[in-house]
C-alpha cells in the first residue's frame, strides 16, 4: 500500500520536478533577457578608442619660415638650434637668395617703411608664415638697432645680427608665450610663478564668438547730459577690428546706456594731484552695482564688457590711483577674462549755468583704451621694443598686423585642440563610470563629428594650414561642448535605487521563492532514489 | 527753399530746446478714478518709443527687429524681442478679479493669472519651437512660471486678439503668425514687479515708479503688472512709425475711507511713500485725477489745485481729467495730492455698464458640469461680440448641448473650433454672438472630466483646477 503511494509519490514528484525544471528554465532562459533587454539604457556607440588615439598625437603648429639674403651658414644653422627648442611649434626654415626685383627695390627705396609696402606686394608672403630678409644697406637701420619688424610678415635684419636676439624676437611673434604654456596642459599653469599665472588667466577663454558690450554709467541725468554717438564710434574704430578678426573669431558689439546707477566707491580727496583718488584696492568692488545689467540675456556666448563712467558730481575729478600713490596714466582698469572699465572725468559746469549742462564725451579717448584692453584679453602676441630691436608703426593703430593674426589665431588652435581633448576625455570616463547615462543618437552624432573635426584640425595644424584648422576646431569645439552639456544625458541619471528595489522585490520574489524551492525538491528527487534502491534491494 | 527752410527750423530748433535729438522718449503718467463703489482706481502707464530709420524699415517690411545701440529702451527686452522674431507682444501678470459690473471697464484689461499673445514677422522658422523659446525667455525675464505654457494651453484664435499696432489686412488676418496662452494658477507678488521695474530708464530712483511701494501694491484687491510692445504710429497723420513698448501697472485699492465715512484719498495714503524726485529722463511726466461728474468740485475737492482741466467727449461718455504737471510742481520737497470729500459716501445702485458679462460652473461633483456664460447688454443697440474660451484638454465639451436662451432666437456662430486631443492640446472655442439690446443672453457648454494620471494633478488638490478665462471682444457704439 505504502509502495503505490510511494509509487504515486516519485510520478507525481518527477512531473512536480519536470514542472519546477520548466519553470526555472523560462525564468532563466527567457524571463531574464526579455528583462535585460528592455531595462538597459539606451547608449549610441561612441568612438572611445578614436578619442584614445588621438590624444595621444602630439599637438604642434608647423610654421615656415623663409631666410632671404646673402647670409653666413652659421646663422641659419645657430637660428634653427634656438628655434628647436620652443614647444608647441615646429619650424621649417628654408634659404635662398634675394631675387633681382628686390635688389633693385631695395636701392631704390626712400625708407624702410616704404620698402616694407613694395616688397610685400612682390613677395607674398603665405599665411602662416613668416619671412626674415638681411638687408646690407646699413643706412635703413638706427645706430644700435639691427631687427626691424615690418607691418606685414617680413622683419629685416643685419647682416651681422644676434642669433639669440632674433630667435627671441622670432617666438615672441609667433605665438603669445603665455597662451602657448596655458594650451599646452593645464598641469603648467601651476608652476608658474605667481605674477606669470595671474598674467596667464588674464585672457579670455577659446570661444567661437564673443558678445562686446560698451556701457556708458551716468549716475546723475538731471546735471549732465551725455552725448556719446555710441554708434558712430563703434563703427569708426571697432567695426575694422571686428571685419579683421572675422576669419578667427566672430565679434557682436552692442551698447547700452545706464542711468541713475554709479560704482559703489569712496574715493578720498588728495590735495597733493587736486583730485579724488581711487585707490586700486577698491576696483574689484565697483562691479558688484551693476552685475544684473550686464552680459547678454538670450545669448550663451560669453561676453566682454567696457564700462564707460562718468563720476558723480560731488567725486569729481575721479582718477585711479595705482599702490604707490600715483595716479595711472590712463584712468582705466583690465578685469581678467571680463572687460575694462575706465573713468572718464567731465569739466564742471560753471556756478550758474542751467541744469542740465551739456557735456560731449571724447570717442578717440574711450574707443581707443576699448581697443587696448581687447588686445590684452584676447591672446595676441606682442613685441615690446628693446635694445636693438625696433617695430614699425602701423598706420592705423586700431588693427592688427598680420603676424599678429596669424599669432592669434595659432593660439587659437593649440587651446581649441587641447580643449576639445579634455572634453571628450571627461565625456568617455563619465560614461563609462556612471551607467545610468542616456546617450542618445543626436548626442552620439555630435561626438563622431567632434572627433573627425578635430582629427582634421590637429592634422592641419601639423601642415600649417591655419585657415582650415581654425574652421575645423571651432566646429569641433561647438559639437563637443553640446554632446558634453546636453541635458538628455541626465534624464536617468538620479534614478532613485529603493524605487529600483521597489519595482523588482515585489514582481520577482513572489515568482521566484516557489521556483526556487521547487528546485530544491528536483535536486532531492536526484539524490534520493540512491539509498533507497539500497533499503529496497 | 521754403521747405529747406522749415527743415532748417525743425533741426535747428530741435537743438536748441532738448540740446540733442534723441532716437527714443520716454513719458510716464499716473490716472487716479476714484469708483462708484468705493475703490480707487490707480493706472500707472510708462511708455518708451523708440524710432530708428532701421526700426522703420523693419516695421514696414515685417522684419524681425535689429538692435545694436540702446539708450532708454531695456536691453533685457529688446534682446528677447529680437531674437525670437516678435513683432507685439503683450504679457500681463494679474492678482485678482476686475469686477467690470460694479467698476466699469478698465483701460487694460487682463484676467487673473498670466495672460501672454505674440504677433511674429514672418519667418521661416517653425513658429512652435520659437514660441517654447520666447516663453522660457520671458519667464527668466519677469521671474514667473511661463515656462508652463505649452501645446496644451497654447492657441491661435481666428477673430479675437488681433494686433493692436500696425498691421497691413493680410498679416492680421493671418492667425497662424500668432500665438495665445494663459497660465490662471500663476502667482503674482514682488519678486515679479522687481525684474519689471529694472526695465525702467530711471528704476526705482525717481520719477513716478517711486511710488511703486510693493506693500500696498500688494494688499490690494486688484493688481494688474503688464507689458505691451508694438509698432505704431507717432502722430495722428502717421508720417512715420516707431516701436512703442507701454509698462502699465493698475491697482483697485480697497475704501479709504476715514473715521467719518468720507472717500478721502491722498497719494501718501495710497501708495506708502512720498514722491520726491522727477526723472530726468522723461520727457512727460503727468498725474490725471479723473474729475467726471465732479463739476465745480461739488463732491471733492483737490489739493493742490490742478494745473488745468482736460475734457473730452460728450454725453455718456464725458471725461473730464485734473491734470497735474508733475516735474513743474518738484521742487525739492515731496509732492502729495490729497482729495477731501464734503460728504459721506453713499454705497447707492452702479449704473451697469453697457456690456457685461458673468461667467459661472453649474454642476456639482467632480464627475462634470457646465460652464455658463451670461452676456447682458444694457445698452439701446444689439452688439455682436466674439466669444472665445480655451479650456484644458482634460474637460470633455459637449457641443451639440451648447445652446442659448433668449427671448429672441439669435443664432450662435462659431468662428473657430478646435477639438481636444488628450495631453496635447486644449480646445479652442470661438463663437460670435449677437446680444440685441437690454437683454440678456445665456450660453452653456457642458463637460465631463477626464481621469487624470497621478502625477498630472495639479499641486493641493483642495484648491481645485483652474480654468482660463474667456475674452469677450466687442466693438462699443460709444467710445468710454
Amino acid at each position: 500500500m505504502t509502495k503505490l503511494v510511494e509509487e504515486k509519490d516519485m510520478a507525481g514528484s518527477r512531473e512536480g520536478a519536470w514542472a519546477a525544471a520548466g519553470f526555472a528554465a523560462v525564468l532563466v532562459l527567457v524571463g531574464l533577457p526579455v528583462w535585460w533587454y528592455t531595462t538597459t539604457v539606451y547608449r549610441a556607440h561612441l568612438p572611445y578608442s578614436t578619442i584614445v588615439n588621438l590624444s595621444g598625437q602630439p599637438l604642434y603648429h608647423a610654421t615656415g619660415m623663409t631666410l632671404v639674403g646673402e647670409t653666413t651658414a652659421t646663422l641659419s644653422v645657430e637660428l634653427e638650434k634656438n628655434l628647436r627648442s620652443m614647444q608647441g611649434i615646429k619650424f621649417q626654415i628654408s634659404k635662398r637668395k634675394p631675387r633681382k626685383e628686390e635688389i633693385a627695390m631695395i636701392k631704390s627705396a626712400v625708407s624702410l617703411s616704404d620698402l616694407d609696402n613694395k616688397l610685400t606686394q612682390i613677395m607674398h608672403v603665405a599665411a602662416g608664415t613668416l619671412a626674415v630678409f638681411v638687408v646690407h644697406e646699413p643706412d635703413f637701420f638706427e645706430s644700435n638697432v639691427s631687427i626691424i619688424v615690418g607691418r606685414h610678415r617680413l622683419t629685416y635684419v643685419k647682416p651681422g645680427v644676434d642669433v639669440q636676439l632674433l630667435s627671441t624676437v622670432i617666438k615672441s611673434m609667433v605665438i603669445d608665450p603665455l597662451a602657448n604654456k596655458r594650451a599646452q596642459g593645464s598641469k603648467l599653469l601651476h608652476q608658474l610663478p605667481g605674477m606669470h599665472k595671474r598674467e596667464a588667466m588674464r585672457q579670455v577663454p577659446t570661444e567661437p564668438g564673443y558678445d562686446v558690450t560698451l556701457t556708458l554709467m551716468v549716475p546723475e541725468p538731471h546735471r549732465t547730459e551725455i552725448d556719446w554717438d555710441a554708434k558712430a564710434a563703434v563703427n569708426e574704430y571697432l567695426k575694422p577690428v571686428v571685419n579683421q578678426l572675422e576669419s578667427v573669431t566672430k565679434l557682436i558689439v552692442r551698447s547700452q546706456v545706464l542711468y541713475m546707477s554709479g560704482l559703489n566707491v569712496s574715493p578720498k580727496w588728495s590735495t597733493d594731484h587736486e583730485h579724488f583718488a581711487l585707490p586700486q584696492d577698491q576696483l574689484p568692488l565697483t562691479i558688484n552695482a551693476i552685475e544684473a545689467k550686464l552680459g547678454s540675456f538670450v545669448w550663451t556666448r560669453p561676453s566682454l564688457h567696457f564700462v564707460i563712467y562718468i563720476p558723480r558730481k560731488k567725486q569729481m575729478p575721479l582718477h585711479i590711483h595705482s599702490s604707490d600713490g600715483e595716479p595711472t596714466e590712463t584712468n582705466s582698469f583690465l578685469v581678467p577674462r571680463w572687460g575694462g572699465v575706465m573713468i572718464h572725468n567731465i569739466p564742471l559746469a560753471k556756478g550758474n549755468a542751467s541744469f542740465p549742462h551739456y557735456v560731449t564725451l571724447d570717442s578717440h579717448w574711450i574707443m581707443s583704451t576699448v581697443l587696448t584692453h581687447l588686445h590684452r584679453l584676447l591672446p595676441i602676441p606682442s613685441l615690446k621694443e628693446t635694445e636693438g630691436l625696433k617695430i614699425l608703426p602701423s598706420l592705423d593703430t586700431c588693427l592688427l598686423t598680420e603676424w599678429q593674426l596669424d599669432g592669434l589665431a595659432r593660439a587659437r588652435v593649440s587651446y581649441y585642440l587641447s580643449n576639445i581633448h579634455i572634453t571628450l576625455q571627461s565625456l568617455c570616463e563619465l560614461v563609462g563610470e556612471i551607467s545610468n547615462m542616456v546617450i542618445s543618437d543626436e548626442v552620439g552624432g555630435w561626438v563622431w563629428g567632434a572627433v573627425e573635426e578635430w582629427s582634421e584640425c590637429g592634422q592641419a595644424a601639423r601642415e600649417g594650414r591655419l585657415q582650415e584648422a581654425t574652421l575645423y576646431c571651432s566646429r569641433s569645439f561647438t559639437q563637443a561642448d553640446a554632446a558634453f552639456f546636453h541635458p538628455s544625458m541626465l534624464a536617468l541619471l538620479y534614478f532613485p535605487d529603493n524605487q529600483k528595489y521597489a519595482i523588482y522585490v515585489p514582481l520577482f520574489l513572489p515568482v521566484s521563492i516557489p521556483v526556487i524551492l521547487s528546485l530544491k525538491m528536483v535536486l532531492g528527487l536526484y539524490w534520493k532514489p540512491s539509498p533507497r534502491k539500497e533499503k529496497v534491494e | 527753399m521754403g521747405e529747406f527752410a522749415g527743415v532748417l527750423l525743425v533741426f535747428l530748433s530741435c537743438l536748441v530746446v532738448t540740446g540733442r535729438c534723441r532716437d527714443d522718449t520716454f513719458t510716464e503718467e499716473l490716472l487716479i478714478r476714484p469708483l462708484t463703489s468705493g475703490h480707487i482706481y490707480s493706472h500707472f502707464e510708462f511708455t518708451t518709443t523708440w524710432t530708428t530709420p532701421e526700426i522703420t524699415r523693419s516695421i514696414d517690411q515685417y522684419r524681425d527687429f535689429e538692435f545694436s545701440h540702446y539708450d532708454l529702451f531695456p536691453r533685457a527686452f529688446g534682446e528677447i524681442v529680437e531674437r525670437y522674431h516678435v513683432r507685439e507682444l503683450h504679457l500681463s501678470l494679474t492678482q485678482g478679479l476686475w469686477r467690470h459690473r460694479k467698476w466699469g471697464y478698465p483701460i487694460v484689461d487682463a484676467p487673473p493669472g498670466a495672460q501672454l499673445w505674440v504677433w511674429f514677422n514672418p519667418t521661416s522658422e517653425n513658429l512652435d519651437q520659437t514660441w517654447r523659446d520666447l516663453v522660457n525667455a520671458l519667464s527668466g525675464l519677469v521671474c514667473a512660471s511661463l515656462n508652463f505654457i505649452d501645446s496644451t494651453n497654447t492657441v491661435s484664435p481666428e477673430l479675437s486678439y488681433r494686433p493692436q499696432g500696425l498691421a497691413e489686412e493680410w498679416y492680421a488676418g493671418n492667425s497662424s503668425y500668432m500665438r495665445y496662452a494663459a497660465l490662471p494658477r500663476e502667482n503674482v507678488c514682488t519678486e515679479n514687479l522687481t525684474p519689471w521695474k529694472k526695465l525702467l530708464p530711471c528704476d526705482t530712483q525717481s520719477g513716478l515708479s517711486m511710488l511703486l511701494h510693493p506693500v500696498p501694491l500688494y494688499t490690494a484687491h486688484y493688481h494688474a503688472l503688464s507689458l505691451h510692445l508694438r509698432p505704431s504710429c507717432k502722430d495722428v497723420s502717421c508720417s512715420s512709425v516707431h516701436l512703442e513698448l507701454t509698462q502699465a501697472l493698475s491697482l483697485v485699492q480697497g475704501p479709504t475711507l476715514s473715521s467719518s465715512g468720507h472717500q478721502d484719498w491722498s497719494l501718501q495714503q495710497l501708495f506708502s511713500t512720498q514722491l520726491i524726485y522727477t526723472c530726468p529722463l522723461a520727457s512727460m511726466s503727468k498725474i490725471y485725477v479723473d474729475v467726471t461728474g465732479n463739476r465745480d468740485m461739488k463732491k471733492f475737492t483737490l489739493d493742490p489745485e490742478p494745473d488745468i482741466f482736460d475734457e473730452s467727449g460728450s454725453g455718456p461718455s464725458l471725461r473730464q481729467l485734473a491734470v497735474y504737471d508733475v516735474q513743474a510742481a518738484l521742487a525739492g520737497d515731496g509732492f502729495n495730492i490729497e482729495a477731501t470729500y464734503k460728504s459721506r459716501h453713499i454705497y447707492g445702485i452702479i449704473p451697469s455698464p453697457h456690456l457685461h458679462v458673468s461667467r459661472f460652473i453649474t454642476g456639482y461633483g467632480q464627475e462634470g458640469g457646465s460652464i455658463t456664460v451670461k452676456f447682458t447688454n444694457s445698452g439701446s443697440t444689439s452688439l455682436s461680440v466674439v466669444y472665445l474660451e480655451v479650456l484644458p484638454w482634460y474637460l470633455r465639451l459637449f457641443l451639440h448641448t451648447s445652446h442659448s436662451y433668449s427671448h429672441t432666437k439669435s443664432p450662435v456662430y462659431i468662428s473657430k473650433l478646435v477639438t481636444a486631443r488628450d495631453r496635447e492640446q486644449g480646445w479652442l472655442y470661438e463663437a460670435v454672438v449677437e446680444i440685441p439690446a437690454s437683454s440678456t443672453i445665456e450660453l452653456s457648454l457642458d463637460f465631463t472630466r477626464a481621469l487624470l494620471k497621478w502625477l498630472e494633478y495639479p499641486p493641493d488638490a483642495n484648491h481645485g483646477f483652474y480654468i482660463p478665462a474667456a475674452t469677450i471682444s466687442a466693438v462699443l457704439p460709444t467710445p468710454r
